[in-house]
Order: C-alpha cells, then structure tokens, then sequence
C-alpha cells in the first residue's frame, strides 16, 4: 500500500472537538475532489469513531484521541481513529445495531454507520488499553 | 433557541445547524421544554436548516417520538436532507415514524 499523503491529529476527547476533527478530516480529502455525499460519509463515519471514543472509550475520564488520515493508491482514503481507553470487551457484540452500553441518548448504531457510510471497517481492542478503528473509502474520481 | 409556531394543535419546530453527540442535550431540552410547554397534537421536527446529523439523531427522535406517543400525539420529521435521511433509514425510523424528504436535497 503506498501512501500518497497524511496528516495527523490529536486533541482531548472533549465532546466540543467532535465537529473540529470531522471537518479537519474532511479538509484533508477534499484535495481528491470528492462528492458532497462522499465528504458527508467521511464526516459521519469520522463523527461517529470519535463519538466512541468520548463516550464509551474515555467515559467520565478525558484522554487523548488520535486521528491519522492517508490518502493511498486508487483514489482511496484510510482513517485511523485510536483511543488509549476502557478498550471493548465484545467486539461483535458492540458493532450489532442498537447494542449500547450508553445511556438512553444513545442509538447504539455508531459501528453500523461506520460500516454503512465506508468500504470497509476493521476494530481493534484490548480491554483496558484501547480501541482502533480503520475506515478506508474509496473517493469516485470524476471528469 | 429554535423557531417554533404553535397553530391549531401542531408545534412546528425550526432545528437548525449540527446535530452531533456534543449538540444533542441543549437540542433535546429544548425541544422537550416546547413540547411540555404546549403539549401539542403534532409535533414537526423541521429539519430543512440541519447542517450535520450523526447517529446522535437517532436517539434524540426516538426519544422525542416516546414523548410525544406517551400523551397521544404524534411526531412528525419534516424536509429532511439527505444526509439525515441515509441515517433515520438505517436505524427503520420511517417504519414508526413519519419521515418527509427535503425537496431537491
């Protein structure tokens, strides 16, 4: 896999950066020209991977996130969201719809927005060391 | 603060901007206080102004629709872009809920 461009990110898990490190992910791909929807699914799936990692990574405690966006072969954009957090116990079982260990303000549907809004979704964790996940997308060049 | 009118029994409520895990309590206590307040028939959720949705949004209707069921009335979403749309849909909201697309968007 050749990386062809990256840039990475880390801030607080602080609620309030939710918006900041979807819209500096989408900053970064809009160099491959995509569509309003790609860059919609980009920043939800990035929306909902940081949302994970406030709510059920961190919990009650603030730790650091860490964004790593590349831009590979193919027109394709790889994004890498990791907390150091509570990590998940029952990786299948939390990326089932409408299973949340969250309060009732949550849907439970983060993984399967991931999944629907990208190509492909891998989760790594370890309990009490953390979670990664990795999205990759291919951006439909045009013209 | 929302736009809202109160006509005849339907509360329509103008949301507007991102509606995200950080937005999501200010938006529901809102919406929640206006629907206490007036204790509508129809609830409408215009969505026309929304700029962002997340999954967040999933629980924040679901939740209003409880509200509202729980007295009798009912929840409408109205004008709904896109975006929103692809997220209400994964989660089947349109099976309990009525959903109305924007126009054109």
């Amino acid at each position: 896999m050749k990386i062809l461009n990256s840039m990475k990110l880390s801030f607080p898990s602080l609620s309030r950066n939710e918006s900041f490190s979807r819209v500096a992910v989408a900053a970064f791909i809009s160099q491959l020209d995509p569509t309003i929807e790609e860059m919609t699914d980009i920043k939800t799936a990035v929306s909902e991977a940081v949302t994970n990692c406030i709510v059920h990574g961190y919990g009650d405690t603030v730790g650091h996130i860490h964004i790593k966006a590349c831009i590979i072969e193919d027109n394709r954009v790889r994004i890498t969201v990791s907390d150091k957090g509570r990590g998940i116990k029952d990786i299948g079982q939390a990326m089932e719809p409408c299973f949340t260990t969250g309060s009732e303000d949550r849907a439970g549907m983060g993984f399967t927005v991931m999944q629907s809004f990208t190509d492909k979704l891998r989760v790594r964790s370890t309990p009490k060391k953390g979670t990664t996940v990795i999205m990759e997308k291919k951006i439909v060049k045009r013209g | 603060m929302f736009v809202f009118t109160e006509k005849e029994g339907v509360l329509k409520i103008m949301l507007r901007g991102d509606i995200d895990h950080n937005a999501v309590t200010a938006i529901r206590e809102e919406i929640d206080g206006l629907i206490f307040a007036h204790k509508p028939k129809t609830v409408v959720l215009d969505m026309s102004a929304v700029t962002f949705c997340d999954s967040s949004a999933i629980a924040l209707v679901i939740g209003r629709h409880k509200r509202v069921s729980a007295y009798g009335g009912t929840l409408v979403l109205d004008r709904v872009p896109r975006g929103a749309m692809r997220i209400f849909r994964l989660a089947g909201l349109e099976k309990i809920i009525t959903v109305k697309t924007g126009e054109g968007k």
